[in-house]
């Protein structure tokens, strides 16, 4: 058998969590803050930016081809006209960071957490 | 003899075929919550073509699969992905497999061929989408290629030592 394990495997084991680790931290970093907004791109281009507060209540359609809905502090992609249903997998999104990716239509529903500075000054 | 090798380059070919619809038939992701987890089980085939053929001839077997399950059953984008991800796959297996018996067993090359396997396919997304956003998806694929890794790897070594056996040899 060749599927004896060696040292090597360990390695090859322990660098790839540790790229997965490294790759997760590094996202979870860069979105951070307590005002949430949605993002919906499609083809890299901005189409909806919408603030999500508890009493957001909203469907965005795209043409049919995915239908988002934002409901209270959480997103998700209720359908899509594509074969592998990724987006619609991914499920519903309620931290910064979190995004759902629809490839054959090129379209991302993503939540971005923006730190409430604004808020702070007004108050 | 290149007959034989070429016999066993298009069986090869069929049967990562085969593998590839029947992986589709199942999607591994309705049971983890990974979007887009896939078993691999064409890398098994990729793996042994690398072990008991050359670099070219599981170069070929990769090409001849993709191009082939893409036509069956895929789009342009699923091309392009499966085209990444097996292309890093197989460089990352056949580097790795240099060191194979000193380094690592099998496993160890397998687990890295699948990891490789997502990287390519998320840096095929990146292209696609032009955006960065789909690397999202990439250390939850990263963590769940190890256990498929070892899965796969497992089953070519399962594989390799009944061909052993059966002194079969190209």
């Amino acid at each position: 058998m060749r599927s004896r394990l060696k040292w090597g495997d360990f390695v090859v084991i322990g660098a790839v969590l540790v790229l997965a680790a490294a790759l997760a931290a590094w996202f979870a970093a860069g979105t951070q803050g307590d005002l949430l907004y949605a993002e919906v791109w499609q083809d890299n281009a901005l189409v909806e930016r919408v603030a999500l507060t508890d009493a957001t209540d909203r469907t965005i359609d795209l043409d049919g081809h995915n239908v988002i809905v934002l409901s209270g502090k959480t997103a998700h992609m209720a359908s899509a006209d594509c074969h592998d249903q990724v987006c619609v997998r991914t499920g519903t999104l309620t931290r910064a960071g979190q995004v759902a990716v629809c490839l054959p239509n090129r379209v991302v529903l993503k939540i971005v957490g923006e730190t409430g500075e604004i808020d702070a000054i007004v108050s | 003899m290149q007959a034989k090798k070429l016999t066993l380059c298009g069986m090869l070919t069929a049967l990562a075929v085969v593998l590839s619809l029947v992986e589709r038939l199942f999607p591994l992701d309705a049971v983890v919550p990974v979007p887009g987890v896939k078993l691999g089980l064409a890398n098994v085939v990729t793996l042994f073509a690398l072990t008991r053929l050359s670099a070219r001839d599981a170069l070929a077997v990769l090409l001849c699969r993709v191009a082939l399950s893409s036509l069956l059953m895929g789009s342009v984008t699923a091309f392009l992905f499966s085209l990444f991800g097996g292309l890093l796959s197989l460089v990352a297996m056949w580097l790795l497999l240099r060191a194979e018996g000193r380094f690592c067993s099998l496993l160890g090359v397998s687990v890295a061929g699948a990891a490789a396997h997502n990287i390519g396919q998320i840096i095929a997304a990146v292209i696609w989408m032009k955006t960065g956003a789909v690397v999202a998806y990439l250390p939850f694929l990263l963590v769940m290629s190890v256990p498929l890794g070892l899965v796969t790897g497992l089953t070519c070594s399962v594989v390799l030592s009944h061909m052993q056996k059966i002194d079969f040899n190209v």
